[in-house]
């Protein structure tokens, strides 16, 4: 239903867009480095340098690895799309609305491949860190192809819920408060609701990533017990109820477009001049 | 003690009207035990399973015609035989252990996996350490689809015995019951026993084949008898030599001639001394008219002898610390006045040996070895270099995607980068074994038990890393590896395959103890000099030690009930001489301390490693305490030191593995001559 309405042409805009902003202020490099030197501390902190035969224990040098990619993965998700990063002559989703004349789906879309791309590029840096990590404590093929998903599965929603914050304030500073807000309050709330070891799962156990991600981490884990249609419809189901909020929010911009006719022909020019700022007004 | 052994030469002298009492000097090394009650000898106690699939037998011989001696290795005889269609399944063992103090056994499951075609038959050994007590040992055959379909219960308790036991390798298996004199009866009287057998048991071996293949499994004997008539050249390669090797550990075996010329293994030739002269001869004893065959036995200057006339009735020798003693004939053909008088004092000097020093028992429940054990490092060492690896990579990789921002070029260097990145992350896990599948802690301690052996005795923990592995342990040098007791009551899931121990439940970051002991040659020789004769333990004149043991022995110390000597290093293929040594004094209960603090005020450069130290101190602790329960060794000093690790087992998957090593060296004492009582 909503593909129909989506440009490809102008969803690679959109993606384009965001990812000149992204190098123009040389955030790319910075989240990477900071990512990398975050995941290089968790791994020498958790690093099993003092193991005893008899107590060999759980090396939690993965498990401190994993959660602090899904913590990662789950700010910049919020974070990029709620534009809390200082990218100065970005184009939010209101100008592409408003004065790009796309509709609200091809914005979405478009946005949300852009942070997906840099989300990627985080992870296989890590690559060699993850090598490190996993060393520590090898998972089946299966386990870790679980764990992928459960790790990447929340993106999405939280990537929707990024955008939705993102509309909320007009000034950079109140994204930045909404959406360190709402990140500490969903962390705060699944880890109270992730329960404690030895919990049997409840459904709420499999929309909850930290919860599954621990009952995954365990040494004699299976992934088959993970009920994954229940998991895949219930992510759905949120994802298909926050792309209905959010487009009911941007087409409230969309009735605007009219008046801005002029200028969504700068900023259709714009995304094919590179590193060029805007011509027309700041948001 | 002596005056016992006297008496025991005299009545033999007597029996063949010796006069001379001297001529039974020989039997002053010997210190004499004997325990006198009831009568009683077993025959060939197997059992069989029954109600298997076409007609298939299998029986068991559990110890020595079903009598072991409690804590030591007892071999398990098992034949199979399948009939009239193949047999496939699994004999399933379930072995209990417990501890005086424990409220529940521990089961150890063992399945030995058979897979015979029909027609064909499967004899195999197997080695356990089984304990007198009150829970049985359960055989079971499952078959393929798991289920049991013919079960036995063995009455543990009932078999066992802590007193001599004597094997007797005879194949009519007769006239031998004036050796024993246990007692598997119930008193109704007395309060009830703690194990079942008492007294002296008498086993039979009827055919070569039937003979334990171990040494390990043969200490628990007080002797082993060999009558002419037994075919010894149906023995093995091995089963000769692991004979020998219990001979020169301490053991006694007793050759009696007779009509059969003497057909000795080339194995234990090379030891013998003793000329078997030129074969069979005739005796004629004067109080009777009938000719007793008779071997004719020509000792060597070193071997003590029993003369009759001209003739030697009974020659022994000594081969390590063990004794081959020949017997010219066969007592019980004797005549009845001679026989009479003769065999209370040929049983005296056959159960006289069981005093020797004991191999210490299977000990099963040894918490503080294996809590030293569980502590050992198999950590993949210091974050240092892991540290610089990470430091660079995060920098180049930022550098290189920041500069690629007006260098576009230098994006082509991060798959690169990536790449090599990950490689060296994987090269960096397996070259501190980080990747491997399993780790292994062992402490090893080697005692040694004679001037000529040595046990060493390994406490091996596996901890596997994931579910999906089997570790397979073994090798065919001793008994495979058994379980220690669990104060947990948690049991072992094991397999045998092969000769070799498969364990089956691996738990992923669970642990397996196993612990098995090896007969080794003694490689490390002692004396210690002093100025006054042994019984004293004056001051020390000299200490000498010789160690041919191809690793250096670090901080060596000699150790007394009441002082230790610090030595230092020897190094291998060294001997080395200590005069005016520097004696500290300490008491008993206190020395594994003094040695540890000893130790600890070493400079760090010397000190051994706080897992050393502690090793150190509870294996002098222990040396202590366990000579201290001997009532003939009670203040024997020791030689004790750290050594290179030997490995001690194949194991498959390899893995990280942490060693510790001690050895212990009982002394010989002597004293210098010349003593005036002043220094």
């Amino acid at each position: 239903m909503m593909l129909r309405h989506i440009s490809f042409s102008q969803v690679k805009a959109v993606a384009l867009s965001e990812w000149r902003a992204i190098i123009r202020e040389d955030l790319h490099w910075k989240l990477v480095g900071a990512h990398l030197g975050l995941a290089a501390i968790a791994v020498l902190l958790a690093w099993p340098s003092s193991q005893t035969v008899g107590r060999p224990g759980w090396p939690w040098t993965w498990h401190w690895y994993v959660y602090l990619e899904l913590a990662a993965v789950g700010y910049l998700s919020i974070a990029l799309t709620a534009d809390s990063f200082a990218l100065s002559d970005r184009l939010l989703p209101k100008d592409w609305i408003t004065h790009g004349g796309m509709n609200s789906a091809t914005v979405i879309v478009g946005r949300v491949i852009a942070a997906y791309t840099l989300i990627a590029l985080l992870l296989i840096s890590a690559l060699p860190i993850a090598v490190l990590a996993y060393s520590t404590f090898p998972v089946t093929i299966r386990q870790a192809t679980a764990l992928l998903v459960i790790v990447l599965g929340p993106t999405l929603p939280l990537l929707l819920c990024g955008l939705y914050i993102g509309t909320t304030a007009k000034e950079r500073s109140g994204r930045v408060i909404a959406t360190d807000a709402f990140f500490a309050l969903a962390a705060v709330f699944l880890l109270i609701l992730a329960g404690t070891e030895g919990d049997s799962p409840r459904l709420f156990t499999w929309v909850n990533p930290i919860a599954t991600v621990r009952l995954l981490l365990e040494p004699k884990a299976d992934p088959s017990q993970i009920p994954w249609v229940l998991w895949f419809f219930l992510h759905a189901l949120g994802i298909a109820i926050l792309t209905w909020v959010l487009r009911r929010r941007f087409n409230r911009w969309q009735s605007a477009t009219s008046a801005s006719q002029g200028l969504s022909k700068t900023i259709k020019n714009q995304t094919s001049e590179p590193l060029q700022p805007p011509r027309g007004p700041s948001p | 003690m002596r005056r016992v052994t006297e008496d025991a030469g005299f009545l033999i002298g007597r029996a063949f009207r010796l006069s001379d009492k001297s001529a039974c000097s020989f039997f002053l090394a010997v210190v004499v035990f004997a325990v006198f009650t009831g009568t009683y000898t077993t025959d060939a106690k197997s059992f069989h399973l029954t109600g298997l699939p076409g007609d298939a037998g299998i029986s068991l011989e559990i110890g020595f015609n079903g009598i072991f001696r409690h804590g030591y290795w007892t071999p398990i005889r098992i034949d199979v035989l399948a009939r009239n269609e193949p047999l496939e399944g699994q004999l399933i063992f379930r072995i209990p252990s417990a501890h005086l103090l424990s409220s529940q056994p521990s089961y150890t499951h063992v399945s030995v996996p058979i897979d015979l075609p029909a027609g064909h038959q499967r004899r195999q050994w197997v080695n356990w350490p089984l304990l007198g007590i009150p829970y049985p040992l359960e055989i079971a055959f499952a078959d393929s689809s798991e289920r049991e379909i013919a079960t036995y219960a063995f009455d543990l308790r009932q078999a066992a015995t802590d007193g001599p036991i004597i094997l007797v390798l005879d194949p009519e298996g007769q006239s031998w019951a004036w050796l024993g004199d246990a007692s598997t009866e119930e008193s109704t009287t007395l309060p009830s026993r703690r194990l079942g057998v008492e007294g002296t048991a008498v086993s039979y071996v009827y055919r070569p084949e039937d003979v334990p293949s171990q040494a390990m499994a043969l200490i628990a004997l007080t002797a082993v008898i060999v009558r002419d008539t037994f075919p010894l050249e149906g023995l093995s390669t091995r089963q000769s030599e692991e004979m020998l090797a219990y001979v020169r550990q301490g053991g006694h075996l007793v050759l009696v001639g007779g009509s059969t010329p003497p057909k000795l293994p080339a194995t234990w030739r090379r030891w013998l001394t003793t000329d078997l002269g030129e074969g069979v001869t005739s005796w004629r004893f004067h109080q009777s008219e009938t000719s007793t065959p008779a071997w004719q036995l020509v000792p060597e200057a070193s071997s003590t002898a029993i003369e009759v006339g001209t003739r030697s009735f009974l020659v022994s020798e000594r081969i390590g610390d063990g004794r081959v003693t020949f017997l010219a004939a066969d007592p019980t053909t004797f005549p009845d006045n001679l026989g009479h008088e003769l065999l209370p004092a040929l049983k005296e000097l056959i159960v006289s040996n069981d005093d020797r020093p004991p191999i210490p028992a299977a000990n099963l429940s040894d918490r503080p070895m294996w809590d030293l054990a569980a502590n050992l490092d198999v950590s993949p060492g210091s974050t240092r270099w892991l540290t610089w690896y990470l430091g660079l990579y995060v920098a180049a990789f930022t550098c290189v995607l920041a500069m690629g921002v007006r260098r576009p070029w230098l994006h082509t260097v991060l798959p690169l980068l990536l790449l090599a990145g990950s490689l060296g992350s994987i090269w960096y896990a397996r070259s501190i074994g980080l990747r491997d599948p399993i780790v292994y802690g062992e402490i090893q301690i080697t005692q040694g038990i004679s001037q000529d052996m040595a046990l060493r005795r390994s406490y091996l923990i596996v901890a596997a890393r994931s579910g999906d592995i089997k570790p397979i342990i073994g090798d065919d040098q001793g008994p495979l590896p058994y379980p220690p007791w669990s104060p947990l009551g948690t049991p072992s899931f094991l397999s045998i395959e092969q000769g070799t121990l498969a364990i089956d439940d691996m738990s992923p970051f669970a642990t397996q103890h196993l612990y098995f002991d090896r007969l080794i040659d003694a490689e490390i020789w002692v004396t210690v000099h002093y100025f006054g004769p042994p019984p004293d333990r004056r001051d020390i004149d000299r200490i000498e030690v010789e160690n041919a043991s191809g690793s250096t022995l670090r901080h060596a110390h000699y150790i007394s009930s009441n002082r230790i000597v610090a030595l230092g290093d020897i190094p291998s293929g060294e001997r080395m001489v200590w005069r005016d040594v520097a004696e500290k004094y300490s008491s008993p209960g206190w020395m594994g301390m003094t040695l540890q603090s000893l130790l600890q005020r070493l400079d760090p450069e010397e000190r051994p490693s706080l897992a050393d130290i502690r090793l150190l101190g509870a294996a002098a602790d222990r040396m202590l305490d366990q000579r201290s329960q001997m009532s003939s060794a009670r203040d024997d000093p020791f030689l004790m030191a750290l050594a290179e690790p030997r490995e001690s087992v194949v194991r498959t998957p390899w893995g990280r593995t942490s060693y510790r090593h001690v050895v212990i060296v009982p002394v010989i004492e002597t004293h210098t001559p010349g003593w005036s009582g002043l220094r």
